[in-house]
């Protein structure tokens, strides 16, 4: 996650007043997994990415896309509806947001368990509480693919 | 971190860039490590700052990250010479494709010439032909980031990497498209189509560059 700090003034007080959405949240979840080497970890992000040819997202979409786990990296586009940062990066090297690559490395290095079959996008440019529903599927989904833990990426 | 999650790695990086670095497996895996080894903490909750920042890029001088100069004919219309621009990035964008094995463009299913043209009409008489059924806005949307990532990419395949606030920099500055953008944002912002001003609040022009140019 970005520091507050390194961001403009503009772009702070946008996420600060993301704040008043975000109420009620009062529970924080502690769940001690197992070993890291035993793991299987899912990446779900906000970036707002998908294969080619899936349906782009569209202003405040809740819903998500599937990326299989034997997605090549270069199959992944963006169609993220904030223009506020960086795609350079994401356009040179997906793993920079989206890190399918290192996490398949580590699992043959044998430094995490196993990398499970899907992971998930949702496009980070809407209502916080919107996503909710669909947020709470995908935890079912997460659970059924045996995920112990899930790699978050904001953008 | 108002939604509480149990563990988060703060990361310097800019934002776009959670892992840091493109092109620097050994860079993103080790914050991806860091990240994940948050798992093995006893108890939270966790928030960890990662110490590395990314490399300064060495390029942070150069203002201009154009590739190709832009000779404008006084008579040319706006169309001919957005649709000029387009066709002259065109060796830079396949060098692009050619060097990473991918591009980002494709979601508007239009040639870069055709999504130029259909941006030209656009800011000509407020028509755009719909995509997959998709309304004005999503269509202008697909369209603008289509020339968008061929722009960005077109640039980046430049000698010498342009960093990425050289290439945002000369596209909203130098290039046709960077003005056409602007001017369709004032049509969006003058629009009463609802889909139109959901494409204008944070979907069109970064902020940064609005605030530059008011």
């Amino acid at each position: 996650m970005v520091r507050l700090a390194d961001l403009p003034e503009w772009d702070r007080k946008n996420k600060l007043d993301k704040l008043k959405e975000l109420t009620g949240w009062d529970a924080r979840p502690w769940v001690k997994p197992p070993p890291l080497a035993q793991c299987r970890i899912a990446i779900v992000t906000t970036a707002g990415v998908h294969r080619k040819g899936d349906r782009p997202f569209g202003p405040g979409a809740t819903d998500y896309r599937i990326i299989p786990g034997d997605t090549k990296a270069t199959d992944l586009v963006m169609s993220h509806q904030s223009v506020n940062f960086d795609r350079t990066g994401f356009q040179e090297d997906h793993n920079v947001a989206f890190p399918l690559d290192r996490l398949n490395e580590l699992a043959k290095q044998g430094v995490v368990g196993a990398v499970a079959d899907f992971h998930y996008s949702f496009m980070g440019a809407t209502q916080i509480r919107q996503l909710e529903t669909k947020a709470k599927e995908l935890a079912q989904l997460l659970k059924d693919d045996r995920v112990d833990a899930v790699l978050l990426t904001p953008i | 971190m108002a939604i509480n999650p149990p563990r988060a790695l703060w990361v310097s990086f800019m934002l776009g860039r959670p892992f840091g670095v493109p092109n620097d497996a050994a860079f993103q895996a080790r914050v991806l490590t860091a990240a994940l080894r948050l798992l093995e903490a006893p108890s939270g909750p966790v928030l960890a700052d990662y110490p590395e920042d990314a490399p300064a890029s060495d390029d942070e001088a150069q203002g201009v990250a154009c590739p190709v100069s832009f000779a404008q004919a006084a008579d040319s219309s706006p169309d001919a010479v957005l649709v000029r621009e387009v066709e002259a990035l065109q060796p830079w964008h396949d060098r692009a494709r050619e060097r990473r094995g991918h591009s980002m463009v494709g979601l508007s299913k239009l040639s870069p010439v055709a999504a130029a043209l259909a941006l030209a009409q656009f800011l000509r008489d407020q028509t755009i032909t719909s995509i997959d059924g998709l309304n004005t806005g999503e269509t202008v949307k697909l369209v603008c980031e289509d020339l968008r990532n061929y722009y960005y990419e077109a640039a980046a395949a430049r000698p010498g990497t342009p960093n990425a606030d050289a290439i945002q920099n000369w596209f909203w500055r130098d290039t046709a498209c960077g003005q056409a953008f602007l001017a369709l944002y004032k049509i969006c912002v003058a629009s009463s189509d609802a889909s139109l001003q959901k494409l204008q609040a944070t979907s069109l022009v970064p902020r940064g560059v609005l605030l530059e140019t008011a």
